[in-house]
């Protein structure tokens, strides 16, 4: 293993331990939360996720040739054939969780605008290749966590809100691709550094950057959709 | 533009992560947001950044100020001003900021419900704030803000601003390892960036040179020194700010338009830093800089941590005015807040750039749910 994965898997496996010692996590896992936190939790990941592949296709655009083997098959994989792909998954989930069109509206809303905000923000990096190893970074971190925490999510929910494991198929299934798929990521990094010529200290202020908060407790537990 | 009604919030919008200086570290920022609706119809929206340590300020002066002063003073009174300069005179007149209690002057409340008047009365108009502050450039560049912290996270937060392509740098500094702190800093940046310090009042006349001459002595060059020392005693001031080999700046120091002519009677600074909440909003801010303007004193626009794109609109909207500011800080946005408040992102791009905002009012739109959600009370004044 390359220097630059020991220390991308050491930046990702503090947040993920992190992200498990939570209070919100703890509370998820302990059946703490209400139905409604539950919903919340579950629309927040959807909306997280929701656009995982458009955000793949980018990454698998702006990799270094040598660094786009692993990210083409995740992206076709999340991208799917004519069946919607992964997103599909947290459409049945959300179908599941009786919200009303106009609340299921509001997180694919959500899902959207941060796409919107991808692409209208001002951009902070002068570059592409500064955007695209920030955003493979926060990208890996998240296949990372959930190769290793999907399924307590899964069953978290299932147990919360009593529903079947077919409805959670998306955390199920993440749980067991994702363990490859982090490994993959990990390469994927060290190639795209390789590529770009990152050097050390540049990496090491990008994962600084990236880790300023917990991406996952940033994302999994922002907002109220049943308020 | 009569106002019918309106909505204080207390809000307190959580940072991404910590900022530290001198007189504390916060996890966010407690704001206090107005929306003003106007008997037309149109909606207004201020900002204000209560601060014990800075205006004596804090939510409870504020609501209680907004109910028994300012309130009153608004409700159902047309304001009749046909252009911008008469309007500000008019809310100048309308809004009284000086202090009561413990506050030096109730200005982040004042300013909160002037730029909710602003908005409103531009609104109704269908104009904008960049058309009524003539635009004197199309961009303008922010300056990073390094917090307190160890040698280490120093380095870390100016390898970040230096990714994000920064040139100029402000550094909060306490006293302790403040030259390993900034030859660190200097390091990253190089010999050409604009490095600054801010003291937030944690040095004594002594103290201060001795600071500033071992920087010196270091070989780190710094464009100002910011509130070395705590608010008050001008006798002080004036003497640092003869002796001091870099050019001493007022923040604390510089509330309201008697502090800033008895700054400049005294001689004691070389610099100001305006920010628009503390100042008590747009009116009384363009009149400090015209105070400084006259006496040769520099000025910069500097903000409070943690503003949300209310203020950092109007921001925008001054710093695009002024062409002669020094510094500006501010645009934050979600850089440092986990979310904003505006559908449209303030936020300074690449090198801290940022450009010209257009449209309607101040410039951006309100998200009443996002202001709902970080509220942790709120006043209905009808």
């Amino acid at each position: 293993m390359t220097t630059v994965q020991s220390r991308v898997r050491r930046r990702f496996e503090q947040a993920t331990e992190e992200f498990a010692a939570s209070g919100a996590f703890r509370r998820l896992e302990d059946g703490a939360f209400s139905s409604a936190e539950y919903v919340d939790f579950a629309c927040n990941v959807a909306r997280a996720h929701l656009n995982s592949p458009r955000i793949l296709a980018f990454l698998f655009a702006v990799a270094p040739p040598g660094a786009s083997r692993h990210l083409s098959s995740n992206m076709l994989e999340e991208l799917g054939g004519t069946d919607g792909g992964h997103p599909r998954y947290l459409e049945a989930m959300l179908a599941h969780l009786n919200l009303g069109d106009a609340t299921i509206a509001r997180v694919r809303e959500d899902a959207a605008d941060l796409i919107q905000k991808f692409c209208v923000d001002p951009m902070l990096f002068g570059t592409l290749r500064e955007l695209g190893l920030s955003a493979l970074l926060e990208v890996s971190s998240f296949e990372w966590m959930l190769s290793r925490l999907a399924t307590r999510m899964g069953e978290s929910l299932q147990r919360g809100l009593k529903l079947d494991r077919a409805a959670l198929e998306w955390f199920f299934l993440h749980a067991e691709a994702d363990i490859e798929h982090a490994e993959q990521a990990l390469e994927t990094i060290a190639e795209y550094v390789a590529g770009y010529g990152v050097t050390d200290e540049e990496l090491e202020t990008f994962l600084d950057l990236t880790f300023r908060e917990n991406v996952f407790l940033a994302r999994y537990f922002f907002k109220r959709y049943t308020a | 533009v009569k106002a019918s009604g309106a909505v204080l919030s207390c809000v307190s919008l959580p940072f991404v992560e910590k900022f530290s200086h001198s007189l504390g570290a916060r996890a966010a920022s407690e704001s206090i947001l107005v929306s003003v609706t106007a008997a037309d119809g149109s909606t207004g929206w201020g900002e204000g950044l209560p601060r014990t340590y800075v205006t004596g300020e804090d939510f409870e002066s504020c609501a209680t100020h907004a109910r028994d002063v300012l309130w009153p003073r608004i409700r159902e009174r047309e304001l009749a001003a046909t252009d911008f300069a008469g309007l500000l005179r008019e809310i100048g007149e309308l809004l009284p900021a000086h202090g009561s209690g413990g506050a030096i002057a109730h200005n982040a409340v004042r300013c909160a419900f002037e730029l909710a008047l602003i908005d409103a009365w531009l609104r109704g108009r269908g104009r904008g704030l960049g058309e009524e502050l003539p635009r004197a450039r199309d961009e303008v560049a922010y300056s990073a803000v390094i917090p307190t912290g160890s040698v280490e996270s120093t380095t870390s937060h100016a390898k970040q601003y230096r990714m994000l392509g920064f040139e100029q740098v402000k550094v909060k500094i306490d006293g302790k390892d403040d030259v390993a702190r900034l030859q660190a800093v200097r390091a990253v940046f190089g010999a050409e960036a604009s490095l600054r310090v801010d003291g937030n009042a944690a040095y004594t006349v002594e103290g201060a040179l001795a600071a500033l001459a071992a920087a010196g002595a270091a070989g780190v060059r710094l464009d100002s020194a910011e509130q070395m020392l705590a608010r008050g005693a001008l006798p002080e001031w004036a003497d640092l700010t003869a002796r001091s080999p870099v050019p001493i700046m007022v923040d604390e120091s510089l509330v309201t338009e008697e502090d800033a002519r008895a700054l400049i009677a005294a001689k004691a600074c070389h610099v100001f830093n305006i920010r628009i909440s503390k100042c008590g909003g747009l009116g009384p801010t363009l009149r400090i800089v015209e105070l400084a303007r006259a006496a040769g004193i520099r000025f910069q626009l500097g903000c409070h941590v943690g503003e949300s794109a209310i203020l950092s609109a109007v921001g925008r909207h001054l710093a695009c005015h002024l062409a002669d500011l020094w510094f500006i800080e501010g645009s934050f946005g979600t850089l440092l807040l986990k979310e904003d408040v505006a559908r449209e992102t303030v936020r300074f791009g690449h090198r801290g750039r940022a450009k010209f905002i257009a449209g309607a009012g101040i410039g951006v739109e309100v998200r009443p749910d996002v202001v709902e959600r970080y509220a942790v009370r709120s006043l209905k004044l009808d």
